[in-house]
């Protein structure tokens, strides 16, 4: 694990453990927010703004946090820096909170900010946890825009709202609610297992 | 320990450093994000009223009946004269809600509706900040209140709802119609906007609608009287005096339960015995709901009816004047209005016959009078009734108070009682007489405030007069179909749970007496003590039951073998499809097993139920359920079933309504309520049925 180049950490996190379709992690976020892929952006984007934040301190920390109440501590520090964006973002950068506020409030209860803060930023330098956090995110990212893009082409007739079809497409509407959502998901995460398992299988093969 | 210092001061130091940077960033922060949201509060105001140049706001207390609206700013133009008004006002919607500001010029137009944060459900709700429904409102004169149009909205004033979005729509559309009102009624479209001038235009908007609520009437009186708790929905009292100043009827203010929140009636009620005239404030109910009953041809139905006989509710044509159509969509909010109409009048025909008198003694005594008439018409043939002063034991807790019947010598001839009971909400009240001689001669409900149309169906005197005449001695019994013994009581359709209720309250009192008397009670509906099942000092055999008997063995899992038997059942008795003695490894009678069919909720069901001979639930198990899946069929679940294992059927079962049954109680199961009710219901006749009949319960 040490010996991991930058770009390994990086490649990681978007491929090999990706968070939403590898760890299974923030599931929460990812289902409430993919009705629209600009959601998906603003929400992934806002991720990984946090998460930079809290992987950074918290591999500053690293040594001075002792382990039986790293919880607790980690929780402090994410729950401050994310109400220390939201201030600063309201006060200074309007526009971007406008489209990424409602998603702020969001992440203190994200796990993947906390899952990453305990498995990786904890044990690892400050640059090699900044990584992370940019891996981390864009992976983030992805996932939420392929779930929210199936789910507002199938749900609203639209991508980044642009509208794809004529007026007579009519949506399905389920696919914006709730179920739509484990519906995508569901679908998604088939389809990707499907995928690494063929890719597996092959790999073995051409050992042999 | 030193490990836990260092950890406790760790984390402190964090907690503190955390508490101080968001302390520090929070004061440098304050001032420029109440900026940024001013500039954006000013900026939607722009947007809504493009025209205007300067926003000013007006320091005023916003009244209830406008709960909606956040803010008022007036518009003023670039010569600094006020052009109009920009209202923030906070609309129900179909999530969350939404904050919008609407722009009205002095000319009668709407400028402009911005939608501000929207956190609406995206693709549904959130279409409604498109330019494509929200432009509809722009430039459009207000005289006219705007509509919500599914199709096909032509006029301006019609407004074509977002295609899935139907609630949001209306959400929208209604506080642009609030905020219309809230400027020409109340800010009068004027400018001199004070909270003094408001208040004074407020007071005329009332005084305007107290005399839309009485044609005819010229002026009002407040009555200052104490009103009885029994009509404390009633708020103000006025009188009404014509033109000639001579008083020609009363107007009644007062609220009533509407479908989400309180609506708010001013009744004019004429001296010559009709409703004069009707004004209704739905408040912030759900727009395109409960507010559907504002609608004239709603009101107007009830303006020139009789007081007499009261109103009723129909859901087609109405075909008399006191024949109420429903608000189709509305009926919740309909029936509110119309049992409010009903109760002023009830008030009204109190008050009238005091003629001038009208003070809060005269209106005590009234009450007085109606409990005396109450009493004397529990026990028609006492001359006089005396409180009798015993101490009533803790297990009549029910009943309040006890009366002695006296005839003309002063002789005791009785006793009534007064007793409490639950209605289907609320607690009925009851007045039973009962003679010495061991007979009900009498009974009355009193004040009954429970839900309309189901718990207060008891009233209706078929029902009542069913108890009078009937020995105290035998116990009342609710049945669903006609009673075929004397001390069967048939139930009020749809006021089960209320006539269930009285009958047990009766029952009460009359046992109360019974014991009083010395009367030896038939059936007596015994305390619930099971006895502990003896342990048997035998090694019981090994169990070995007939495949027939499975089920039975399954809902009775002390008892060795089965007998049917052959009985007669009485028609109303119908679903029991047989019974069967239990018994034991050693061939002593433990209990019956009784095999029900019923309707159920579609299609029908049937179980089988164990009861033993100390008075227990042994078990339950239904049968091949082929009823409505996802409704009737959920009863298959083990919980459920295991919630009657163990209970008493001595007592009546009752189902619980609430979110966790109290202890002996049936929950109900979500979305199965009438299963559970049911169910609950021919299981505690069954359990009637052996223990008066059968016999055999120790």
């Amino acid at each position: 694990m040490s010996k991991q180049k930058a770009l390994t950490i990086l490649r990681n996190g978007i491929f090999d453990e990706n968070p939403i379709f590898r760890l299974m992690l923030g599931m929460c976020p990812m289902l409430a927010v993919t009705t629209a892929a600009v959601n998906g952006i603003g929400m992934g984007a806002a991720s990984m703004f946090v998460l930079i934040g809290s992987n950074v301190v918290i591999a500053l920390l690293r040594n001075f946090i002792p382990p039986k109440i790293r919880i607790p501590a980690f929780i402090v520090i994410i729950a401050t820096f994310v109400t220390l964006v939201q201030f600063l973002l309201k006060a200074y950068v309007p526009a971007l909170d406008k489209s990424l506020g409602i998603f702020i409030p969001l992440i203190v209860v994200n796990c993947i900010i906390l899952g990453r803060a305990e498995a990786f930023a904890s044990k690892n330098t400050v640059w090699r946890s900044f990584v992370d956090a940019i891996g981390m995110g864009l992976g983030f990212t992805v996932a939420l825009v392929i779930v929210a893009s199936i789910r507002e082409i199938i749900g609203n007739g639209t991508i980044f709202d642009i509208a794809l079809f004529g007026d007579r497409f009519e949506p399905a509407l389920i696919m914006v609610g709730a179920p739509g959502a484990f519906i995508t998901l569901g679908l998604v995460l088939a389809l990707i297992n499907h995928i690494s398992k063929k890719r597996r299988q092959r790999q073995t093969r051409g050992v042999r | 320990m030193k490990k836990i210092i260092v950890m406790t001061i760790k984390l402190l130091v964090i907690t503190v450093v955390a508490g101080v940077l968001l302390g520090v960033v929070n004061a440098i922060t304050k001032d420029p994000i109440a900026a940024q949201e001013a500039k954006a509060a000013d900026e939607a105001r722009f947007a809504a009223f493009p025209s205007a140049t300067e926003f000013e706001k007006i320091d005023i207390d916003i009244s209830e009946d406008y709960s909606l609206i956040q803010n008022v700013y007036t518009a003023k133009d670039a010569s600094g004269s006020d052009i109009g008004v920009a209202i923030g006002i906070k609309t129900k919607a179909y999530s969350t809600g939404l904050n919008m500001t609407v722009g009205l010029s002095a000319q009668g137009t709407i400028t402009g509706v911005v939608i501000g944060s929207n956190q609406e459900t995206p693709g549904l709700g959130s279409k409604a900040a498109e330019p494509k429904f929200i432009d509809q409102f722009k430039d459009v004169s207000f005289d006219t209140p705007l509509v919500v149009m599914k199709t096909g909205a032509s006029a301006p004033y019609e407004i074509q709802a977002i295609a899935s979005a139907t609630i949001t729509s209306d959400g929208v559309t209604y506080a642009v119609n609030k905020a219309v009102e809230y400027y020409t009624k109340v800010l009068g479209m004027g400018e001199n906007v004070t909270n003094e001038a408001i208040a004074e235009q407020e007071e005329k908007v009332r005084d305007a609608d107290m005399l839309a609520a009485f044609a005819g009437a010229d002026a009002f009186e407040k009555i200052d009287i104490e009103i009885p708790d029994k009509y404390a929905a009633i708020k103000e009292l006025y009188r009404a005096i014509d033109a000639q100043g001579s008083e020609i009827g009363v107007l009644v203010v007062m609220t009533s339960k509407g479908y989400s929140e309180d609506l708010g009636l001013m009744i004019g009620l004429s001296k010559d015995e009709y409703v004069a005239g009707l004004v209704l404030n739905v408040g912030a109910e759900t727009p395109g709901i409960g507010t559907l009953v504002e609608d004239s041809s709603f009101t107007d139905q009830f303006v020139g009816a009789p007081f007499d006989p009261p109103l009723t509710l129909v859901r087609n044509e109405s075909t008399a004047q006191t024949e109420i159509q429903a608000v189709s969509g509305a009926t919740i909010s309909s029936r509110g209005v119309m049992d409010a109409i009903n109760t002023a009048v009830g008030f009204y025909t109190d008050i009238l016959s005091l003629g001038d008198n009208v003070t809060s003694e005269a209106i005590a005594e009234l009450e007085a009078n109606a409990q005396a008439e109450n009493m004397q018409a529990a026990y028609p043939d006492a001359a006089e009734f005396e409180v009798m002063d015993i101490q009533i034991p803790a297990e009549y807790a029910q009943i309040s108070s006890i009366y002695s019947a006296l005839d003309a010598q002063g002789k005791q001839i009785g006793i009534l009682v007064d007793v409490t009971t639950k209605g289907r909400a609320e607690e009925l009240d009851l007045l039973v007489g009962m003679s010495e001689d061991g007979f009900i001669v009498g009974l009355v409900l009193k004040t009954n405030v429970d839900v309309p149309w189901l718990g207060t169906m008891v009233e209706d005197t078929r029902f009542v007069d069913q108890f009078i005449g009937q020995p105290i001695s035998t116990p009342f019994m609710t049945i669903r179909s006609t009673p075929t013994q004397d001390n069967e009581i048939q139930a009020v359709s749809g006021a089960t749970i209320s006539s269930r209720g009285v009958a047990y309250s009766v029952n009460a009192a009359a046992q109360f007496y019974a014991d009083m008397l010395g009367i030896e009670i038939v059936v007596p509906i015994a305390t619930p003590t099971p006895s502990p099942v003896p342990t048997p000092t035998a090694i019981p055999p090994e169990r070995i039951i007939d495949p027939v008997d499975e089920v039975r063995a399954q809902v009775f899992p002390e008892a060795y073998s089965f007998e049917l038997i052959e009985i007669e059942l009485p028609e109303h008795y119908a679903f029991v499809d047989s019974f069967h003695r239990a018994y034991d490894a050693w061939g002593n009678e433990i209990g019956v097993i009784v095999e029900i069919t019923t309707n159920g909720y579609y299609y029908g069901i049937n179980y089988t139920v164990g009861f033993s001979n100390t008075g227990v639930i042994t078990g339950m198990a239904f049968g091949e359920n082929v009823d409505e899946p996802g409704v009737g069929d959920e009863l298959h679940v083990d919980y459920f079933i295991e919630e009657y294992i163990g209970l008493s059927f001595l007592e009546e079962l009752r189902v619980s309504m609430m979110q966790s049954a109290p202890p002996g109680e049936i929950d109900a199961v979500t979305g199965a309520t009438i299963m559970v009710v049911d169910v609950t219901y021919y299981i505690s006749e069954a359990a009637r049925f052996y223990i008066d009949v059968i016999g055999g319960v120790s």
